[in-house]
C-alpha cells in the first residue's frame, strides 16, 4: 500500500518519460524501454500509469479530507448535544444522503467542467454524510459513558468533553472510515473518467486510460489492464488499511 | 465428623489440571486438584478470581473447549445407570448424555443459558424431553410442577413468558428448574446468587438447601462469598492460584482456619453486628498465573512466611486433622496463634 | 461556613416519564425516588442501603445534580443545589465529588492515569503545569500508587488499582462531600478490604462527609456513622449504624439484615416472599406491605411517614410493635 503511494507521489521523478510526449512507437507491447508498452499515441504506458495515479490520489484523499472537515464536526455536535442540534443535524445529513452521488458528479462535471478540483469537491460533498453519521453514532454512544458522567461531575462543559473524551474515542473509527472513503472516491473518480467525464486529456488518468485502451484491447492489452489493475490494487489497498485500523 | 449414612463417593477428582492456551502463553488455571464429592453432600469451592474454582467447575462437565484448553487428570463419576465415567477422557457424545442427566450446572447469569426468543415453558420442556424422553404435553405439566415446587407464584404465567419479562430471581429459579429437570445426582452451582439482591439471594439459597434435602442431590457450590457458603455447605475447599490450599468441615474451617490465606480472608471481611474489629486487608495482589512465585504461591502476602522455606519449597497438602488438610509449611504455628 | 448539617435533603422526588407511541405520550412514571429527606453533618458518613429498584443510586446522582430531580430541595451549606445557575453549579462541583462503582467504565481508556486524576483540576482551573503534576503525584501517593503510574494507561491496571485512581480523581479538588456509589462491589473480595481501609483512612485524615451507597450491609456498618435504608424509592429507616443493625426497627431492615450471609449463623432467618415490586406501579400505602410479614390492612391505605422512635432514629412504619 505504502509502495503505491510512494510510487505515485514520486511519479515525476520516477517516470522514465514525459507522459504526454508522443512517440512513433504506437501500441507496442512491453519491452525494456517502455516497460508496459505504449498507447495509441506512442506515450509510455508506465509513465502514464504513474502520473495517472497522482490525480487519482489527489481526488481520493482530497475528497475524503473535505468529507471529514464537513462531516466530523456536524456529526459530533449532533450526536453529543442531542436535542434540537441533533434534529437539525440529522435532517441535513439525510438531505445530502438522498443525493445520488454518481449522478450528481455527472451533472457537476457536465455543467461546471470536469476539472480535478470540481471532482474532488463533488466527491467530498457526496461522502460527508457517511462520516457524519458515523461520528454521530459514536458520539451518542460515548456520551452515555460513565467517564463522561465523571467529567460532568468535575464540572466540565460541552467543549471540554468533546475535546478530551469524545474525540479521542472516535479517532480510530474515523480514521478507518477515512481510508474507506479514499478507496471509494478513487473508485468513483475512475468510473467517472471511464465514462468520459473525468479529467480531460492529455492529463493521464486511470479511468480514461482504461477507456481508451478498450478499443485496442486485442492488440495491446496492457493499455487497459495496467490501469485497471492499478485502480483495483489502490482501492483494495486503502480498504485494507481501513480494516486494519479497525 | 458424625455421619448418618456412610460416605459414598459420587465423584472423584484426581490431579485435575486445566491449562489455557493463549497464543504462545499457556496459563495453568488449575494445578493438580484432587477431591471427592459424596452422594447427597454439599461441598463448597471457594476462592477469588484467578483461584481456578470456576475452571474446576466447568471441567467437571467437560465444558472447556478442547481446542483452546487442555484438561488432564481424571474425574470419575458414578452415573445413575451404574456405569463409571471419566469426564476427562470421555467423548463429547458420552458427555452430552452426562450433562443434565447425571450432572447439571447453574450459572451466575441466568440470561446466558436462556434463549431470549423462546418462551420459558418451551425451554424447560426441551430439557425434559431431551433427558427424560417425555412427550410434549407431559413435559409442560412437569415443568409446571417444577416451577411450583420452586416457589414460583403463578407458574402458568411464567411458563408463557419470555426471559426478559422475568425478574432476576425468577430467571434463576427457571434455570434451577431446567437443571433439575433431568433429575441429576450432582448439581454444580457457579456463583448462582452473585447477581441477585440479598433478599432474593436468601430465597434462592433456602430453596437450594430444601431441594438438596428432598432429592438427595449432591451439590458443588462454587462461590467467592464465604458467608453464603458457610450457610449452605458442610465441607469446603479453599482454592488459591489453581490449587486447593485448605479442605475441611464447615463451619470449623472458617472459625479456626489453619491456612494463613483462609485466615487472612476471614480477617479481611467486615463482620455484621457483633464483630466490630478493624478490617485487615491482605497486602499485595493475587499472583499472576503466568509468573507464579517460587515455593508457596501465597508466600509474598503471608504473615507467616518463613524465608528459606516458604519461598523455596512448594508445600504439599498435609492432613491436619480428620477430614481436614492444609497446604502450608507452618500450619501448626497458625493453629497455635488462633487458639 | 454555616453551623448545622452540611447537606440537607428535603422531599426529594425523581420520576422518569414512560412514553409510548409515535408522539411520545406520557403513559406513566417510574417512581425512582419518592419523598426522601435526610441530613448529613460535616465529617459524617451516611450509609444508604437498599437493593435493586430502591433508588439509592438515583439519590446519589440527584444530590449531586448529575440527574435532575423532579422536585424537592438539596441544601448544601444552606444553598439549594437544585436551583444553582451553571456557573455556581460548577463551583459547587468543587466541593462535592463522586466515586463510581465500575472502575472499568468510569475511566476514559484513551487517557493516561495522570490525565484522569488531573482532569477535575484542569476543568476547574485549579492548577497548571508543574504545580499540576505535583498535585497529581501527591494524590497518587495518597491512594498508595507509585508516581510513575501517571504515564500508564488504564488498560494496564487491575480493578483495585483503577478504583484507587478513581478515588484519587475524586479527591483532587479537595471536596467536602463525596458520594461513593457502590465503590467496592465490582472488586474481588480481598481487594474490597484494601479499598475499604483506604476510604476509612482517607475519611479520617481529610474529614470529608460521605454518602456511602451500597447493598452490602456489613461494609456499610463498618464505614458509616448512620445508616438509611431505602426500599422502592422511599426511606424505611434511618438511625445510628450500630443501632440499626443490632436492633432494627423496620420490618424491611430486619429482613435485609437477616438475609446477609454470615459465618456466625446467629440471627433469626426471615425469608421474604415474592419479588421487589416494579417502581412503575408501586403498591398503595406502604410500598413494603406486599412482602412484609407483619402487614395489616391499614398498611395499604396510609403511607407511613418517618417518625422518631428513639433519639436520632426514625422509621416509616405504622406499627410500633414490630419487628
Amino acid at each position: 500500500m505504502l509502495f503505491i503511494v510512494i510510487a505515485v507521489a514520486g511519479a515525476s521523478v520516477l517516470a522514465p518519460f514525459d507522459p504526454t510526449h508522443s512517440s512513433v512507437f504506437f501500441l507496442s507491447p512491453p519491452d525494456p524501454t517502455y516497460w508496459l508498452g505504449t498507447d495509441e499515441l506512442g506515450r509510455d504506458t508506465f509513465s502514464r500509469l504513474l502520473f495517472g495515479g497522482r490525480s487519482s490520489l489527489v481526488v481520493g484523499v482530497g475528497a475524503s479530507v473535505i468529507a471529514l472537515l464537513i462531516g466530523l464536526p456536524i456529526g459530533l455536535a449532533a450526536g453529543y448535544m442531542g436535542g434540537r442540534a441533533d434534529l437539525v443535524g440529522r435532517q441535513v445529513i439525510d438531505l445530502f444522503v438522498a443525493l445520488p452521488g454518481l449522478v450528481l458528479a455527472l451533472i457537476i462535471a457536465a455543467v461546471m467542467g470536469p476539472t480535478l478540483l470540481n471532482l474532488t469537491l463533488v466527491l467530498g460533498l457526496v461522502n460527508w454524510p457517511r462520516v457524519a453519521r458515523l461520528a454521530r453514532g459514536q458520539a451518542l454512544a460515548i456520551r452515555e459513558s460513565v467517564f463522561v458522567e465523571a467529567a460532568h461531575a468535575a464540572g466540565a462543559g460541552t467543549g471540554w468533553i468533546i475535546y478530551a473524551h469524545i474525540w479521542p474515542n472516535v479517532q480510530r473509527i474515523v480514521a478507518a472510515q477515512f481510508a474507506l472513503t479514499v478507496a471509494y472516491s478513487i473508485f468513483t473518480s475512475a468510473s467517472l473518467s471511464f465514462l468520459g467525464l473525468g479529467v480531460p486529456p492529455p492529463t493521464p488518468d486511470w479511468g480514461a486510460m482504461v477507456r481508451t485502451g478498450f478499443d485496442y484491447l486485442a492488440i495491446n492489452p496492457a493499455m487497459s489492464l495496467a490501469p485497471s489493475a492499478a485502480v483495483a490494487l489502490t482501492v483494495f489497498g486503502f480498504y485494507l488499511v481501513g480494516r486494519n485500523i479497525e | 465428623m458424625t455421619a448418618a449414612a456412610p460416605y459414598v463417593p459420587l465423584i472423584t477428582v484426581e490431579d485435575l489440571e486445566v491449562v489455557f492456551q493463549a497464543g504462545a502463553l499457556s496459563v495453568k488455571a488449575v494445578r493438580g486438584v484432587s477431591f471427592t464429592i459424596g452422594k447427597s453432600e454439599i461441598l463448597a469451592l471457594v476462592g477469588e478470581s484467578g483461584s481456578g474454582k470456576s475452571s474446576t467447575g466447568l471441567a467437571m462437565l467437560g465444558l472447556h473447549p478442547p481446542a483452546k484448553v487442555e484438561v488432564s487428570g481424571a474425574i470419575h463419576i458414578r452415573c445413575k445407570d451404574g456405569s463409571d465415567l471419566d469426564v476427562v477422557s470421555a467423548s463429547e457424545r458420552r458427555l452430552r448424555r452426562l450433562r443434565g442427566n447425571d450432572v447439571a450446572m447453574i450459572f451466575q447469569e441466568p440470561m446466558s443459558s436462556l434463549n431470549p426468543v423462546h418462551r420459558i415453558g418451551d425451554q424447560i420442556a426441551e430439557v425434559l424431553r431431551l433427558h427424560r424422553s417425555m412427550p410434549r404435553s407431559k413435559a409442560w405439566t412437569r415443568a409446571l410442577e417444577l416451577l411450583t415446587e420452586l416457589g414460583v407464584a403463578s407458574p402458568e404465567k411464567c411458563l408463557a413468558s419470555y426471559p426478559h419479562q422475568l425478574s432476576g430471581g425468577m430467571r434463576q429459579r427457571v434455570m434451577i428448574a431446567m437443571a433439575l429437570g433431568g433429575e441429576p445426582a450432582l448439581l454444580i452451582a457457579d456463583e448462582p446468587t452473585t447477581a441477585l439482591d440479598v433478599t432474593i439471594q436468601a430465597q434462592i439459597v433456602d430453596l437450594l438447601k430444601a431441594l438438596q434435602q428432598q432429592n438427595h442431590m449432591a451439590m458443588l457450590f462454587v462461590s467467592h462469598d464465604l458467608g453464603l457458603v458457610s450457610q449452605v455447605a458442610s465441607r469446603v475447599l479453599v482454592m488459591y492460584a489453581g490449587e486447593i490450599v485448605e479442605a475441611g468441615p464447615l463451619p470449623d474451617v472458617f472459625r479456626r482456619p489453619r491456612m494463613p490465606y483462609t485466615r487472612a480472608l476471614m480477617r479481611s471481611r467486615a463482620g455484621l453486628g457483633a464483630a466490630r474489629r478493624k478490617i485487615e486487608p491482605i497486602p499485595g495482589n493475587v499472583p499472576n498465573l503466568v509468573h507464579l512465585p517460587k515455593g508457596c504461591a501465597f508466600h509474598p502476602r503471608c504473615p507467616y512466611s518463613l524465608p528459606g522455606l516458604c519461598d523455596v519449597v512448594p508445600p504439599m497438602l498435609e492432613v491436619a486433622a480428620e477430614g481436614w488438610s492444609v497446604r502450608c509449611h507452618r500450619w501448626r504455628e497458625v493453629e497455635a496463634a488462633e487458639a | 461556613m454555616t453551623a448545622g448539617p452540611l447537606l440537607q435533603v428535603r422531599h426529594l422526588r425523581k420520576y422518569y416519564d414512560i412514553t409510548k407511541g409515535l408522539f411520545s405520550r406520557v403513559v406513566g412514571h417510574v417512581h425512582a425516588i419518592e419523598d426522601v429527606s435526610f441530613d448529613i453533618a460535616a465529617r459524617e458518613v451516611l450509609g444508604l442501603a437498599g437493593e435493586s429498584g430502591s433508588g439509592k443510586t438515583t439519590i446519589g446522582r440527584a444530590v449531586l445534580r448529575l440527574v435532575e430531580a423532579t422536585s424537592g430541595e438539596v441544601l448544601f451549606d444552606g444553598t439549594n443545589v437544585l436551583d444553582l445557575a451553571p456557573r455556581a453549579l460548577r463551583d459547587f462541583r468543587r466541593s462535592a465529588q463522586i466515586i463510581f462503582q465500575d472502575p472499568y467504565a468510569s475511566i476514559d481508556p484513551t487517557m493516561t492515569v495522570g490525565d484522569v486524576v488531573a482532569e477535575p483540576l484542569r476543568v476547574q482551573s485549579l492548577a497548571k503545569g508543574s504545580a499540576l503534576t505535583d498535585r497529581v503525584e501527591r494524590l497518587l501517593a495518597d491512594v498508595s500508587l507509585p508516581a510513575d503510574f501517571m504515564r500508564r494507561r488504564p488498560a494496564d491496571l487491575s480493578g483495585g488499582q483503577r478504583q484507587r485512581v478513581v478515588i484519587a480523581r475524586a479527591l483532587a479538588v479537595e471536596p467536602r462531600f463525596i458520594v461513593a456509589d457502590e465503590p467496592v462491589s465490582s472488586l474481588d473480595v480481598s481487594i474490597q478490604a484494601q479499598i475499604i481501609r483506604l476510604l476509612e483512612d482517607l475519611e479520617e485524615q481529610r474529614g470529608f462527609s460521605m454518602l456511602f451507597i451500597s447493598h452490602d450491609l456489613a461494609i456499610m456498618e463498618y464505614l458509616s456513622d448512620r445508616i438509611a435504608v431505602v426500599y422502592l424509592g422511599r426511606l424505611m429507616e434511618i438511625g445510628p449504624s450500630s443501632e440499626v443493625i443490632a436492633r432494627p426497627r423496620h420490618p424491611y431492615t430486619e429482613a435485609l439484615i437477616s438475609a446477609v450471609p454470615d459465618t456466625t449463623n446467629g440471627r433469626k432467618r426471615i425469608i421474604l416472599k415474592g419479588d421487589i415490586p416494579s417502581p412503575v406501579a408501586p403498591p398503595s400505602g406502604c410500598v413494603f406491605r406486599t412482602r412484609c410479614p407483619y402487614a395489616l390492612s391499614a398498611c395499604s391505605q396510609e403511607v407511613p411517614t418517618l417518625r422518631e422512635v428513639s433519639p436520632g432514629h426514625a422509621k416509616a412504619c405504622l406499627r410500633d410493635d414490630v419487628p
